[in-house]
């Protein structure tokens, strides 16, 4: 990744790093938790298409089987059924049903994972170095560089419990990116943040994305997040999780967050928030049933 | 490390543009002075209440306290007792015993807490007997060892090796297994090995809790080590260390002296207890924000 290149690469042409690089294919993928003999199924014959360098949104209600599915293309979990394919490259499927975990599909977790015995710079500079791509040096250099491009220059030598929640995660996406990942895998990263954060949260990402055109994997409740960031909102039916509806998201980039104030925005709010809202009763109405 | 960082470090030094020596820090110190002044609280109500029956007779003394030597007279002995070779000669034995089970234990501890933490076939085979062993206090132990170690010195050694190796053993097995799955995943997805998730992710992630059962092992051996030489009566072997001390002054009748050893175990305890916090802080300067 040429990372001394300037940003100055006025959004519509992308840098080419990433370009036709990370199409997720997920097809048919059932996954059947089974401890001790109770069948849960998390997710039900699911198949999606994310194209290389599309920023792919998951709205769903909670528990309904999202991070199920994002665990199975990190490798953290086998699936039962189906599979899931990078670039056409099978990560798991009926011979493998648990992928590798690997540095091209880079995790950024709920709350947050950097290891707080490390400083930001050490954090990022991580991967290089136990994959050997980098001495110790040129990594903690690398990861500065990178840590500055994103706005955290002043605390590449915090540890994590110095800086806010907001710095932590932005390192933390950065940590990701300096793997070179083809798919950034988010998992609800911004859920205990509040409003102002977490619009400036989202500028930085989508500042990101547009320097990198990562293929992003977003898992979220926030519908005007979803559409905010996304190119494609897949709304995901209560558990089993099934694709229920997608919706497409025609706002031109680079988006600035006025765009939330648009007509077109709030028509696509009322799309996807119908049919979020309608698993969302689905999902309660089961959850009293199973309290019954 | 780089030119980003440098602005940064320089704005800081030259935000705070006189800085305080270490005696003014010290004098400045509000909880410094907070912890004398309890202290000398503590003394000054021990004191009357020491001599309660001396000014108004004894029908009034004070249960218990009025019993207690008051602390000037227990100052006075201390003084005599300061310059006696055998009251420094107290103190190394005690320590030297202290240390050397107690490093004993955190060499063997930590190495088997974290096998038992990483290894299930490990675990499954010496944790159950750990566990059947692990709840039989030191102390249970003396008669045994007395008759199984060939010296008074071993027995005492092994005795105060039990006692902290056990609590270091169950501290590190609880911290190691309770590292966050989430960066053991962060870490095996950016490509770690077996190794660098050992030594870079469990290692570390469980050093709090190697202090935490250092900081309580240690407290555990002192008692061991006490009680350990008032049982053994030290005399024949040198030194009989701070518990003998305390031991023989009840022997000897010397009420003050016992305060006197009483307050020396609380003050090596105190010291020791310490040097781990110091030690602590050093290797894991994360730790120092909270």
């Amino acid at each position: 990744m040429n990372i001394s290149t300037p940003v100055a690469s006025e959004g519509a042409k992308p840098m080419a790093a990433n370009e036709g690089r990370g199409a997720l294919s997920i097809r048919n993928v059932t996954k059947i938790y089974d401890p001790e003999g109770v069948n849960v199924m998390a997710v039900d014959n699911c198949s999606m298409e994310i194209a290389a360098g599309e920023v792919c949104m998951i709205v769903g209600p909670s528990g309904c089987g999202k991070t199920t599915l994002l665990n199975a293309i990190a490798g953290f979990h086998s699936i039962t059924e189906g599979e899931i394919l990078l670039d056409n490259e099978l990560l798991c499927g009926p011979s493998k049903p648990k992928a590798d975990q690997g540095a091209e599909r880079m995790v950024v977790f709920q709350h947050g994972a950097l290891f707080p015995w490390k400083t930001l710079a050490e954090n990022v500079a991580y991967g290089p170095i136990v994959q050997g791509k980098l001495r110790k040096r040129q990594a903690l250099e690398k990861a500065s560089d990178m840590l500055a491009e994103a706005g955290l220059g002043d605390v590449v030598t915090k540890y994590p419990g110095e800086v806010s929640s907001g710095m932590s995660r932005r390192a933390e996406i950065v940590r990701a990116l300096i793997n070179d990942p083809k798919v950034l895998l988010l998992d609800e990263p911004y859920r205990a943040m509040d409003a102002l954060t977490k619009s400036i949260m989202h500028e930085s990402l989508l500042e990101t994305y547009d320097r990198t055109k990562v293929t992003i994997f977003f898992i979220t409740h926030d519908l005007e997040e979803a559409i905010f960031l996304g190119d494609k909102v897949h709304v995901v039916t209560t558990r089993p999780c099934q694709l229920k509806k997608t919706v497409e998201v025609n706002i031109p980039r680079p988006r600035s967050y006025e765009t939330q104030s648009s007509e077109q925005f709030r028509l696509l709010m009322d799309e996807v928030n119908e049919a979020v809202h309608e698993e969302a009763i689905k999902a309660f109405q089961a959850g009293e049933r199973e309290l019954a | 490390m780089t030119d980003i960082a440098q602005p940064s470090t320089h704005a800081a030094a030259s935000a705070t543009p006189r800085k305080r020596s270490r005696l003014q820090k010290l004098w400045q110190n509000q909880s410094l002075w907070r912890g004398i002044t309890a202290i000398i609280v503590f003394l000054f109500f021990w004191e009357i209440g020491s001599r309660w029956d001396e000014w108004f007779g004894k029908e009034w003394m004070i249960p218990g306290v009025g019993l207690i030597p008051p602390p000037t007279d227990v100052a006075a002995t201390w003084l005599e007792v300061l310059p006696k070779v055998g009251y420094w000669e107290s103190w190394y034995s005690s320590f030297k015993r202290v240390l050397s089970g107690f490093l004993m234990a955190m060499l063997l501890g930590i190495p088997f807490g974290l096998l038992l933490a990483v290894n299930k076939y490990f675990r499954g085979i010496f944790f159950p007997p750990f566990e059947i062993l692990r709840p039989i206090p030191p102390l249970a132990w003396v008669p045994a060892s007395l008759i199984f170690w060939p010296t008074n010195e071993m027995s005492i050694a092994f005795i105060t090796f039990l006692g902290a190796f056990f609590t270091i053993v169950i501290n590190v097995l609880g911290g190691a297994r309770n590292i966050d799955v989430r960066y053991l995943r962060a870490a095996q997805s950016m490509g770690a090995s077996q190794w660098d998730l050992f030594s870079k992710i469990i290692l570390p992630g469980t050093l709090p809790s190697i202090f935490t059962g250092a900081a309580v092992g240690m407290g555990i051996t002192w008692e061991v080590v006490l009680a350990a030489e008032m049982i053994s009566g030290g005399g024949t072997q040198g030194g009989g260390g701070l518990g003998f001390f305390i031991w023989n002054s009840y022997m000897g009748g010397s009420l003050e002296q016992i305060v006197v050893g009483m307050i020396s175990v609380g003050i090596a305890g105190y010291l020791s207890s310490s040097a781990i916090r110091m030690i602590g802080d050093w290797y894991m300067p994360w730790k120092r924000l909270f």
